[in-house]
Order: structure tokens, then sequence, then C-alpha cells
């Protein structure tokens, strides 16, 4: 205010410059402290709004890069290497694997955000039903977190689901187990998984070796990239699978992880 | 496998799904589980319900009919033919096919009537293994479609002056639902549960039943209230 209420000045604000207003009701009257409490708080809310429409576009501009992320790396690959294929029955697997990505991805887009207990239960139950197909036995009897409702990272979940499918193909690929054990805790704001079968054991280089990857080299780099770890381990008789994932993984990670996955032509999904 | 033997007829069977691919593999499927099945088909829902109008009676008089029914049709919704099979034709088996597992398609589509639902990417063998068991009575129920239905039941009044629609769960029906939406198989539910794997498959058929009930009497209160009856 200036001039004793002559004038009012209002900061830029809204895509409009900063203005001066003055003599107010044709100069007959003079602007009063309620006129600039008043203006003030329509600047607040203005910028308040403001504010809002920059966090959403920032918002949908990141959602649409993680879908265009998700499709290119995981969807994108899976695909391509079924073209790759020589035998009929292998692309089908593989083509079954992407319609699965698709379906977490839609089904993480489609709830506000999962709650671990949700993703607990559906893993579960997929494990159990890929598992029975192989004439393999799930032992993961019910625990106190599946009631969670922890919230999951969109990225959290991707990289929780993934894992676990990916830990459980490679058991049906490779392992001949009979039996598999899983049990997933939450502590320490981190979400600890172990998977153990008791199969014919695994070769460390395969974890380890070419550079064309592997399924659990794939998984493995997943989880590095939002700051977990995995652990593959040989057991006496099989071997266990320890994947550790922070519920709050740092954000310099995103692009860490997505600059590595775009370096690499071929992620490593060749199981 | 078993025909029906009890009219000498073969078993019937609608299969009612837009693409050619997969109507053709979906004919394979059933023709692999049930021998000598009698099988039609129909690309849209105007296909599909005239073929009803002129056939349905028919069908229906045949035990071990049953629809393949696609939700996604370019012409309407699956679900509008499951509504109609459920009304006219009770004693035909409906079944979904779709490639969405989610909640949200499954949980409308049972609670018009459907007994059963296949996902269409499943590996041949699973889902012959699967069209027989929901034959059998023992329809699927996954965990998010589990929990959406206890959901559901929590908000149901029981209709005490009406019997027909008094369709509140059973305190053992509720703790099958809870198990299966924690994700365990019928088999691990019945263990937990201390009953047979043929209990709980039981339950859940009840269950998907009390649910198109409870939707209708949804549907008939809210008819009565916009005085459209």
């Amino acid at each position: 205010m200036r001039d004793e209420g002559v004038d009012l000045l209002l900061p830029p604000v809204a895509d409009t410059s900063a203005l001066i207003v003055r003599y107010p009701w044709q100069g007959r009257r003079l602007f009063s402290t309620a006129h600039q409490d008043l203006a003030r708080e329509l600047v607040r809310l203005l910028r308040y709004t403001e504010e809002s429409r920059h966090a959403y576009e920032r918002g949908s501009l990141e959602e649409r890069n993680r879908i265009a992320r998700d499709l290119h790396d995981d969807v994108g690959a899976r695909l391509l290497s079924g073209l790759y294929k020589t035998e009929l029955g292998d692309t089908h697997t593989v083509l079954r694997d992407a319609i699965a990505d698709i379906r977490t991805i839609v089904s993480g887009l489609a709830t506000d955000q999962p709650v671990l207990g949700q993703v607990i239960a559906s893993l579960r139950h997929e494990a159990g039903e890929r598992l029975s197909a192989a004439g393999i036995d799930l032992d993961w009897p019910i625990a106190a977190n599946d009631d969670s409702e922890t919230p999951l990272d969109y990225r959290v979940y991707r990289c929780f689901v993934s894992a676990h499918r990916e830990a459980v193909s490679n058991i049906i690929r490779h392992a001949r187990a009979s039996n598999v054990a899983i049990h997933v805790s939450e502590s320490d704001g981190r979400l600890h998984t172990v998977i153990s079968d008791d199969g014919i054991g695994i070769d460390p280089a395969r974890t380890t070796g070419s550079p064309n990857g592997h399924g659990l080299r794939g998984l493995i780099q997943r989880v590095n990239g939002v700051d977990g770890r995995a652990v593959i381990r040989p057991l006496p008789i099989g071997t266990t699978v320890e994947i550790t994932i922070p519920l709050a993984p740092n954000q310099t990670a995103r692009s860490d992880s997505s600059a590595a996955a775009n370096a690499a032509p071929h992620p490593a999904f060749k199981g | 496998m078993t025909l029906s033997p009890a009219q000498g007829r073969p078993r019937q069977v609608l299969i009612i799904e837009d693409q050619a691919d997969t109507r053709a593999w979906l004919r394979q499927m059933v023709a692999s589980a049930f021998e000598h099945a009698e099988i039609a088909e129909a690309s849209s829902c105007a296909t599909a319900l005239a073929w009803l109008k002129a056939h349905g009676a028919r069908m229906a008089d045949n035990s071990g009919a049953l629809a393949l029914i696609d939700l996604g049709m370019p012409d309407g919704s699956g679900i509008d033919i499951i509504r109609e099979l459920t009304a006219r034709y009770p004693a035909v088996l409906r079944i979904v096919t779709t490639i969405y597992d989610d909640d949200r398609h499954l949980f409308e589509a049972i609670a018009a009537g459907a007994q059963g639902y296949l996902l269409k990417d499943r590996h041949p063998d699973t889902m012959v293994q699967y069209l027989h068991r929901i034959d059998n009575g023992e329809p699927p129920l996954s965990p998010s479609i589990a929990q959406r239905m206890l959901q559901h039941f929590a908000q149901v009044k029981p209709q005490a002056s009406d019997p027909e629609f008094a369709c509140s769960l059973t305190a053992r029906e509720t703790d099958v639902l809870r198990l299966l939406g924690r994700g365990l198989r019928v088999a691990e539910t019945a263990r937990v549960l201390g009953l047979t794997p043929h209990t709980v498959a039981g339950y859940v058929k009840v269950i998907y039943r009390k649910l198109n009930i409870s939707s209708r009497a949804e549907a008939a209160i809210e008819a009565n209230r916009r005085g459209l009856t």
C-alpha cells in the first residue's frame, strides 16, 4: 500500500506482471488494511493454485516417462527376444511374460498406490499357480505383514514384482526343484524377501558371467537400480535368493538405472 | 471327457469372441476338454443374442451346456450376454474368457452371473484343466477379487423382509474369502481351516452365487427407489 491508500501494489502472479492499482472507487475512497489483507490472501491462493498446477504437470510428465520406460525396457525387450526365439514354445513363454508385465504396469497405474499386503497376496497366488503347474510345491505361509497397508512406491512395486517373478521363473526353468519356500518381511524401511528351492543348485558363473546376461543377472541389475541388494547363494541342497529393497529409494537411482537400461541394447531378459 | 449322456446328446458349447484367431484357439481348448462337444461360435454381441434367441431354449435343455464369453466385444459388453443368460437360461454355465485378471472387470461379470473365468494367455494344458474345474463347480478366485468381494459383503444389509435376497455371508464363507484374499489357494485354505478342498471349493461357488443374488437385490431396490417397478 502506498500514498496512504491511494495505490495498492500487487506482485507478479499467475502469468500477469506486477500491477499498481490506484484510485479505488474512481478516486472517491482509499485502500484500507482490509483490502490489503484480501489482496494478500488472493495472491497467496493464486500462487498455491499455480504451484499445484506445476506439480501436477511435473507429475504427469514423470508418469508418462515412467510408462514409456516400462514399455521400452520391459515389454519391448521381452517382445524383441520373443522375435529371436527359434522354438515356438519359447516364443509363447516370452509372450506370456510380456502380457504379465503389461498387467503389472496397468494395475500399478490403475490403483492409487499398491499396498504391500495386496502385492504379497497376488504374488503368493501367482507363484502358487505357476509352481503347481510345474509340479513344484510352494511353502509360503501367511505372515504378520500380510495385512501391511504400507504403500509401495511405483518403482519399488515394479522391482519387487519383477524380481519375484524372475526368481520363480528361474527355479521353474533350471532348478529341477520339488519345493520352494518364500518368506517376505518388512523392517527398518526395507522389504526383505528370501526365496529358497531344493533343486540342483546354481553355477555361480551364471550370475556373473556372460555379457548377454541371464534372468538372474537382470534381477540383480534391477534390484541394484532401486538401491537394493540381491544375493544368490548355494545351499547344501538347492539355492536361496535374498532380495532387500528399500521402501523409499533415493531419487538419483532413477536416472542411473534408466541410463544403464538404455545403454544396454539387450536388457538381461535372455533366460 | 465326460459326455452328457442324460439326453444322449453331446454337450453344447457357445463361444462368444470377436478375434478370429482366439476363437479358433478357444474352440480347440473346448474340443480337447470335452470330447464330442457341439460347438457354436459368435463374433459379436448381436450375433450371440440372435443365436440364443434361435437356439437358447434347446441349449438350456442340454445338461452340461456352457458359454465362453469375452467381455470386450466391438458392439457391446459380454456382461450384457451374461445377464441375459443368467435371467433366461440359468442352466447354461457362464464362463468369462478374458485377458484382464483385474478385479474391476471380473467382479462386475460375477455380479452379473458369471460362474467362472479363464485367462486367455494361459498355457493350453492349464486352460483345459481350469475348464474342467469350473465345469465341476470349482471356480477360481484371485486375491484381488476375493478382497473386493469381502468389501462388498461387508456393506450388504441383510434383507430380512425378503428371504430370497437373504445373502450375507456365513462366518465360514468369510473365512474362506479372507484367506483366498491373502493369496492362498483352495488346498492351502482348506488346510488352514481344517476343511477338505472340496468343501472350500463349494464355498467359493456359493460366494459367486451370493454376489449375483445380492447385486440383483441391489438393482431391484434401486429400481424400486426410482419408481421403475
